[in-house]
């Protein structure tokens, strides 16, 4: 049981190249955290170095509020899971299981009770005579649990410990982690870069980019709430439309926005006076979020051509362009584009290359300021925020 | 199995040649020369005598006192040399700038021909107190060491050409071991830090286990080379003084060509084979019975 914090906790590489830059985070005792963001963001190395396998270039890293800056990873009391597992392959389960016991000097009829208990628990009592070598990829990844739980650590730790299975097992052992920290009540904290593991295990997640942190809160509120354009279009699959749009004019309670070439217009308490929107901005609209309607010029609506569907099972992805046959889509700047993907029922029917629309709620676009680092109308202000569990 | 293809079979054949032509016919040869009374240069006719040349050797001191050497040879390069290579890639292999180099210094040894390292370290072992060794002897002991002529003395000869041979051999041993270490997944030392290993445990639990094969390879030929030991000992003591430093295989070349009892030598030569092939086999079932590694 532990409570962690980090403070202002920096990671630099001689480039110099920051890998972790200033993240603060704080970790409740028995708390499930997931760190999420894409490869090199800097999520591994900050768990790296709470485990004390990587230095620590500037801050502090605190495990109920003692500083663990200098201590080796012996001494520090947390367990990891890798991501290739590393099993000892000369040893049997068993002495996999028994290792971080024997390294304790836990005395042996102790010792024995505990393994077989954690054997019990993660259904691993008929394989502990055999080697790693002989195991299936689940089977090495429920000892790598294993090994884990065995001596009761503070805190655990888990490197994409998901990431070498197939897709069915991974939905499984996903579900088994997340009873498993419940039953426990272990504080973990758990490193992904798959978006789903972050919205199905955390108590809160924490979406990191290039070494800095972008948001930190529980699943549903940074799926709802995002911070900025960064974690609309993490999260979520696909994650969230961004397409960038000229605003007409923005008088309060009202919003008009040029994508395109069509114009948009909202109409909304949230929507603030004009001067905090710059001419330019990002629309953000979740895939699931565009309804397809019939023509009609009373309520905002995107019209686009539909460039290619993708079916996957009771539902089918549209990927939209909002340019018409007579006006060609136009490159724009910077990584975002007007390519739109919308998530329908698989009974509408789809015909490639005609034309679409597709209705907006106000309450479901988000408006962003044109590099995307911040989201510049909060629509859900008036809303209470969700509870954090 | 397989059928060969004329192909396969072609492209192996130049290997065979040269196999069958310079390993297996020359070993034919010489069982056949040692069941005769073959001398070099001899105009006589060649006689079957049997086994009377086994029997020879098997009741001369001299071979005996060979082999006796070669088993000294072999109980003190093959750890000490091991143990040697073994320090010198744990060194290595430290995420430190400037290891190309020292890996190169390390393994020069081996690229010099053995005979030159053997005058070197003659210069080195030189007698009197300008010989190099005893000059730093007496340096190190403030004037206490009695310069002594290494090589010359019963006591001193075979542990200076142990040292010769070491210093030689370890950095190939040091190139196997370091491939082995390089090969042993950085996250099996992580994972045993976070259970608890400190440094120690680490290289017991972890390196040790991790080099399993690679140590056996190295014990195997080592034990194989520090058998066939004799370019050293020709060049440095010429098995002497008194035969503390002779070999077998020395004993097979001055029987064979300076006394031109080439059905001696012969005889030696199969013996000795068969002597360190069933070594080998025994070395080689030891360690396989000993935990079948998977990986």
């Amino acid at each position: 049981m532990a409570a962690i914090r980090f403070d202002q906790v920096s990671k630099l590489y001689p480039g110099p190249v920051r890998a972790v830059d200033g993240v603060s985070i704080d970790i409740r005792d028995g708390e499930f955290l997931v760190l999420v963001g894409p490869s090199g963001c800097g999520k591994s190395t900050l768990i790296r170095m709470l485990a004390g396998l990587e230095s620590v270039s500037a801050g502090v890293i605190s495990i109920d509020d003692r500083s663990v800056n200098d201590l080796p990873p012996e001494q520090r009391n947390t367990a990891m899971v890798f991501q290739n597992y590393a099993l000892y392959p000369h040893m049997t389960v068993r002495g996999n299981l028994a290792f971080p016991l024997k390294m304790r000097k836990t005395p042996p009829a102790e010792a024995r009770a505990k393994i077989d208990e954690v054997a019990e628990l993660l259904e691993l009592s008929p394989i502990l005579d055999r080697k790693p070598a002989q195991l299936s990829g689940g089977q090495r990844q429920r000892v790598a649990m294993g090994r884990a739980i065995v001596r009761d650590p503070a805190v655990f730790l888990m490197d994409e410990p998901l990431s070498n299975l197939d897709a069915k097992l991974r939905t499984q052992i996903r579900a088994d982690i997340a009873s498993l920290q419940h039953r426990l009540g272990t504080t973990t904290i758990y490193v992904t870069h798959d978006q789903v593991e972050a919205m199905t295990l955390g108590h809160r997640i924490c979406v990191m980019k290039q070494g800095a942190v972008q948001q930190i809160g529980p699943p549903g509120e940074v799926y709802e709430r995002p911070a900025n354009a960064f974690v609309a279009g993490f999260l979520g699959n696909p994650g969230m439309n961004l397409i960038p749009a000229g605003a007409v004019s923005a008088a309060p309670d009202r919003l008009e926005l040029d994508l395109a070439g069509q114009s948009l217009a909202f109409e909304s308490s949230a929507i603030p006076s004009g001067d905090r929107i710059g001419s330019n901005c990002l629309l953000g609209v979740r895939p699931e979020a565009l309804t397809p309607v019939k023509p009609n010029s009373q309520e905002p609506q995107l019209r686009c051509t539909i460039e290619a569907v993708e079916l996957i099972g009771h539902e089918q992805l549209a990927h939209l362009s909002l340019a018409s046959s007579e006006m060609p889509s136009t490159p724009l700047a910077g990584s975002y584009t007007d390519k739109i993907i919308a998530r329908i029922p698989s009974t509408v029917r789809l015909e490639r290359g005609s034309a679409m629309w597709f209705g907006l709620s106000p309450d479901a676009i988000y408006i962003f300021e044109n590099d995307g680092e911040k989201r510049s109308i909060d629509h859900r202000a008036t809303e209470s925020p969700p509870v954090e569990s | 199995m397989k059928k060969w293809s004329t192909a396969a079979i072609g492209m192996a054949l130049p290997a065979l040649i040269g196999l069958g032509l310079f390993v297996v016919l020359p070993f034919l040869l010489a069982i056949g020369l040692s069941f005769t009374n073959a001398r070099l240069g001899s105009p006589l006719g060649i006689q079957f005598v049997g086994l009377r040349e086994y029997v020879y050797v098997l009741s001369d001191a001299t071979f005996w006192r060979a082999l006796g050497n070669n088993c000294l040879f072999a109980a003190l390069i093959v750890p000490g040399q091991t143990a040697l290579a073994l320090g010198l890639a744990l060194l290595l292999n430290q995420p430190l700038r400037g290891m190309v180099v020292f890996r190169t210094l390390f393994f020069m040894p081996v690229i010099f021909p053995i005979a030159l390292v053997s005058v070197v370290w003659i210069l080195i072992f030189a007698p009197g107190p300008e010989g190099m060794l005893n000059g730093f002897l007496g340096w190190l002991s403030g004037g206490a060491w009695q310069p002594r002529d290494f090589l010359n003395d019963p006591t001193w000869a075979l542990p200076a050409v142990v040292l010769t041979s070491i210093w030689q051999g370890a950095g190939f041993q040091m190139v196997v071991l370091l491939a082995g270490l390089q090969s042993i997944d950085p996250a099996l030392h992580e994972a045993a830090a976070m259970d608890g290993a400190g440094r120690f445990r680490r290289f017991l639990h972890v390196t040790l286990p991790g080099l399993r094969n690679p140590l056996i390879f190295v014990t195997i030929v080592t034990t194989i080379l520090s058998f066939r030991i004799f370019d050293q000992v020709r060049i440095m003591t010429n098995g002497g003084p008194k035969g503390a430093t002779t070999t077998v295989v020395y004993e097979i070349v001055q029987a064979a060509f300076d006394r031109a009892q080439l059905s001696r030598g012969a005889a030696m030569a199969v013996l000795f084979f068969v002597l360190v092939l069933g070594l080998t086999l025994i070395q080689r079932r030891v360690f396989k019975q000993h935990g079948a590694v998977n990986r």
